[in-house]
């Protein structure tokens, strides 16, 4: 090698060196170039997807009625306090829509959340549970913009009422974002549409100091991607959402309530017979038919009749029938022990025709009386 | 601004979903006498004929996590119903895109 090198002259060397050189310069050249290439199909590709997204989006966001589409999501005032009154305004309309009583409210202007710019309420609503839900989507999915910050819900039984009263709604605190000013009608006119040229007004409004719009980005020509707009509760109206109306939450009976009429009582069944009657799993299924020497606690016989195989039995005292001892046998009743568990059996009342009949309704199990 | 307030929106746990996925949820032996939620934090209180089972069924959807007994469940003497405390942190209803 140090032999051939020295054979050719340097500027042969200076030569072969630099085309070497532009050799590996060219080779690295065109390996960037195709991974640029690559980078490019790739954000192509993602862009793409991006526009399918926000189409998919944007056909599904849009609010519950056509009069909220002029509305902005900002609260819009020409002060801070005057804002505050109008969110009591809208909550206030909110519940009166729904025909509850608003028994109290007030706004906070310096709230934990005042520094981002939103006021907040606390309220305490009566309204109906048939109605509740109405209220409670009417602030979460309508115009403007009304976060839920804290919501207590008290059933009306919890408070001595009818199961068909008016819940309480109480210590409630709702917040909303207050735009002032000039930014406020921005906001407004471009709630729906393009949204860089208010954001950076917005954003000189909460941080004076700030040099840049806290967003660089350009607002989306028309069909291209763009982030999810609206409210995402937009997409399911009221009525998809059943469940909450018809198993009520707040109801012991979890049925549909009837805001006035009670449900008329039902008709009062016959007792059906004891033989026929199902056994609790841990009563007998035996019916006492007859004692023998009742009285003498420890000597007596029953005659029972096991309800599920029809069959009767003949126990003394000490004895057991379908797996229930007989502990003790007076006159008109006897005492069965299972598991520690104790059960006094009683003969039909004699004054009632019916043998078999249960004496006293509505209870299939009345004649049983447990003692343990 | 409006982009950021879309967002929060998105983000922001639904009481009106909550309490649809509640009734959903709870069996007819169950039912409730208060209901609080603050933040993505969701507690309710009620009477059930058994309580460890609504742990699960809570844990079960998708709208509800880490749910606990927040104080001691109860049941009278001669009552078949427990009076339970039950504490489960929200489930963001759309930052997957998800539709109930």
């Amino acid at each position: 090698m140090t032999a051939t090198s020295s054979l050719l002259s340097p500027a042969v060397r200076r030569g072969a060196a630099a085309i070497a050189y532009l050799l590996v310069v060219t080779a690295l050249l065109a390996t960037a170039a195709g991974s640029a290439l690559d980078l490019l199909r790739h954000f192509g590709a993602v862009d793409t997807a991006q526009a399918r997204l926000a189409a998919l989006n944007g056909r599904a966001a849009s609010p519950p009625t056509g009069a909220a589409t002029k509305q902005s999501p900002l609260l819009e005032g020409q002060s801070v306090t005057i804002a505050g009154a109008a969110l009591q305004q809208r909550v206030g309309a909110a519940v009166a829509n729904v025909g509850g009583a608003l028994l109290s409210s007030q706004v906070d202007l310096e709230g934990p959340q005042a520094k981002d710019g939103f006021v907040e309420l606390t309220v305490d609503v009566e309204v109906a549970q048939l109605t509740l839900q109405a209220l409670l989507y009417d602030i979460e999915a309508g115009m403007p913009y009304l976060f839920i910050e804290k919501l207590a819900i008290q059933a009306p039984q919890a408070a001595g009422k009818a199961e068909n009263g008016k819940m309480r709604v109480t210590r409630t605190g709702v917040m909303v974002f207050i735009a002032l000013g000039a930014v406020a009608s921005a906001c407004a006119n471009e709630a729906i549409g393009p949204t860089a040229a208010l954001e950076t007004g917005v954003s000189r409004r909460h941080d004076e100091s700030a040099a840049a719009p806290f967003s660089a980005a350009p607002p989306p020509a028309p069909g291209e991607s763009a982030p999810p707009r609206g409210n995402p509760l937009w997409s399911i109206p009221l009525r998809a959402l059943t469940e909450t109306r018809e198993r009520p939450l707040f109801s012991p009976s979890r049925r549909p309530l009837r805001p006035i009429i009670p449900a008329a009582p039902e008709p009062m069944q016959p007792p059906p017979p004891l033989a026929a009657a199902p056994a609790e799993p841990e009563s007998p299924p035996l019916t006492l038919i007859g004692t023998v020497g009742g009285g003498r606690l420890d000597a007596g016989v029953a005659l029972l009749l096991d309800a599920t195989t029809n069959v009767v039995a003949r126990a003394r005292v000490g004895e057991s029938a379908s797996g229930w001892r007989v502990r003790a046998v007076a006159e008109r009743s006897i005492i069965v022990e299972k598991s520690g568990l104790s059960v006094t059996l009683a003969l039909p009342d004699p004054r009632e025709t019916a043998p078999v009949a249960d004496p006293r309704p509505p209870s299939p199990f009345a004649p049983l009386q447990r003692t343990r | 601004m409006v982009a950021e307030l879309d967002a929060r929106k998105r983000a922001s746990p639904v009481g009106v979903l909550a309490l649809e996925a509640l009734s959903r949820i709870l069996p007819d032996d169950t039912y409730l006498d208060e209901l609080r939620i603050e933040g993505d934090k969701i507690q309710i209180a009620g009477m059930t004929r058994d309580a460890p089972a609504l742990i699960a069924l809570i844990e079960s959807s998708r709208r509800f996590a880490r749910a606990t007994f927040f104080s001691p469940t109860t049941r009278g003497p001669g009552d078949n119903v427990d009076s339970f405390h039950i504490e489960a942190h929200i489930e963001p209803a759309f930052a997957t895109g998800e539709r109930p």
